[in-house]
């Protein structure tokens, strides 16, 4: 290990940070707007949910489980055409943002579903019994009482885009995945290898730490 | 207010289930400003049928008319309007536990569309006349089970409704609170007239709070009326659950009397005219009394020596008092609706 290596190399990673954070991000923004009420829909179209529709259930469910069972290497090449298409480029932070959504979007939907699932029947059947419809048991009560569980399913989704973004760094999308594929693993800098890791560690320390505050702040069970 | 006719339910059987008929043509006229409570054991269709009231659950054939409205005929967006004239309470109270105990209130509010700037004081009047108005920023979690169901209770007078479905809602209650509770359910009948259509597993719930029963078992009603007339009907299994004497026991020559208070206009005060006037010596073998509406209604089970009630006449006097009076066996059996009194 040498240190001066290793503040040489501290602007280099304190801008594949950011690479990686932006990333993640983007990616993040568009899973939750995507994956949210994919998951939502998922789990009340389902028998006996609030909006019961079996065969878009099922149609969903196909397509989320064909985006869950793609390996995110094979799924980040085959998307290359799609990436190109929707943000004009393959590389880069903005390339890396179509394969990272499309891999969390399914990851996350399902673990919205679950959280959606767990909430009791009986505060189903108690806004009905206050008049409710479809769309207001879904908004006032399937919503804010999941809120504090899809809390923790963003948080693990966030974990698994940042081991991702690393994966989408060995195709051109830079970041730190980038960085220790390229000085870490090709040029067999240690210093580089070893900073990576302790930052990725730090930030997924730091997130995990922040998504569990925040569904126990939402939760009052 | 309530009428169900020839309600049937039957879910169809699944892989994983067989098929059950629920409901097997149940039908039962709730009078306006009643209570009426339905007992029987669990699984005789009782949720099936309350949540058939509101349309929870939609009945395999017959009618449901709450209020003049057939709610079978109507389509769904008037079904939920509907809905908001029929309050609900629950076993388990069902709660948001993301809502603060007004904003649960205010949750009802909300969906009966009420504007938005009535709810906060709306609300408050609420948990006012439940007795929770310094709980209101309290989550659910913070509460009592028997708070709880106030919290509940508020929460289904939101919009005014004139009929109350209660689903077991003392079940999961404490006697002490589930006596607040029903006390409350009483204060609401007669302060706001609303109907009460109660489901309990519970014979004390019916004794305390309710003005006619009905007995659920596979699916269909065995037996209905108001409690004197239920009380009144000497083989009814009903009355033997609800005024339980227990077992009888008596000696040789002793003589049992079961002297039944439907609520006319008898008092106990017949016990000690009895003693006086045949002057006879006996004992209170048994009781089981509740007061409703002012009048003692129940059973008295009094054992005295067999050769002095025959010679005394006291028997008759009894019945002339307008009292039902039925003279057990000096050996008795167990008679047949004490058995079913047991099952109860």
């Amino acid at each position: 290990m040498d240190f001066e290596t290793l503040r040489l190399a501290w602007p280099t990673l304190l801008e594949a940070t950011g690479d990686t954070l932006t990333m993640v991000g983007l990616a993040m923004l568009v899973t939750i707007v995507l994956g949210l009420p994919l998951g939502i829909v998922v789990a009340t179209t389902g028998k006996g949910g609030v909006l019961q529709c079996r065969p878009l259930n099922w149609l969903l469910g196909f397509i989320i489980n064909i985006g869950r069972s793609m390996p995110f290497i094979i799924l980040m090449v085959a998307l290359i055409p799609l990436t190109r298409f929707l943000v004009g480029g393959s590389l880069g932070v903005k390339g890396a943002v179509v394969p990272l959504s499309a891999a969390a979007i399914p990851f996350f939907a399902r673990l919205v579903e679950i959280a959606v699932r767990e909430v009791p029947n009986g505060l189903i059947e108690a806004a009905r019994s206050l008049g409710g419809g479809s769309w207001s048991v879904c908004a006032k009560v399937l919503l804010p009482e999941a809120l504090p569980a899809i809390v923790l399913g963003l948080t693990t989704t966030i974990v698994s885009l940042i081991s991702y973004s690393a994966m989408a760094g060995t195709i051109g999308a830079g970041g730190l995945g980038d960085v220790a594929l390229r000085y870490g693993y090709q040029q067999y800098k240690l210093e580089y290898m070893f900073s990576t890791l302790v930052i990725i560690v730090i930030i997924v320390q730091i997130i995990q730490m922040a998504g569990s505050w925040l569904a126990n702040r939402l939760s009052h069970r | 207010m309530i009428s169900l006719a020839d309600l049937r339910k039957s879910y169809p059987a699944t892989a994983s289930s067989p098929g059950v008929e629920a409901l097997r043509g149940v039908s039962l006229e709730v009078a306006e400003g009643e209570i009426h409570g339905i007992v029987g054991e669990s699984g005789a269709g009782k949720s099936t049928l309350v949540r058939c009231v509101n349309l929870l659950e939609r009945p395999s054939s017959g009618r449901v008319v709450v209020d003049g409205v057939d709610l079978t005929a109507l389509p769904e967006s008037r079904l939920r309007q509907a809905r908001r004239n029929i309050g609900m309470i629950f076993q388990h109270f069902n709660l948001l536990s993301s809502r603060t105990v007004q904003g649960n209130v205010e949750l009802a509010l909300e969906l009966a569309g009420l504007p938005r700037r009535a709810h906060r004081g709306r609300s408050l009047e609420l948990l006012e006349y439940v007795g929770l108005a310094e709980r209101a920023r309290s989550f659910p979690s913070q509460l009592s089970g028997g708070q709880k169901q106030r919290v509940g209770i508020a929460r289904a007078l939101a919009a005014n409704p004139k009929v109350l479905l209660s689903d077991e809602a003392t079940s999961a209650l404490d006697p002490a609170t589930t006596a607040d509770i029903l006390g409350l359910i009483r204060q609401l009948n007669r302060q706001l007239g609303l109907t009460v259509l109660l489901i309990t597993h519970q014979m004390e719930v019916v004794r305390k709070v309710c003005d006619s029963v009905a007995l659920m078992r596979d699916g269909r009603i065995e037996e209905q009326g108001s409690l004197g007339e239920v009380l009144a009907r000497p083989d009814s299994a009903l009355s033997a659950g609800l005024f339980d004497l227990g077992p009888q026991v008596a000696g040789d020559d002793l003589a049992l009397l079961e002297i039944t208070f439907a609520g006319g206009d008898s008092s106990q005060h017949v016990i000690s005219q009895l003693a006086r006037q045949f002057n006879l010596d006996f004992s209170i073998d048994a009781a089981a009394i509740e007061v409703i509406g002012g009048v003692n209604v129940g059973r008295i089970r009094l054992e005295a020596r067999a050769d002095e009630v025959a010679r005394s006449g006291a028997l008759q006097w009894l019945r002339d008092q307008g009292l039902i009076v039925r003279l057990a066996s000096p050996k008795p059996d167990p008679t047949p609706e004490e058995e079913d009194g047991r099952g109860l």
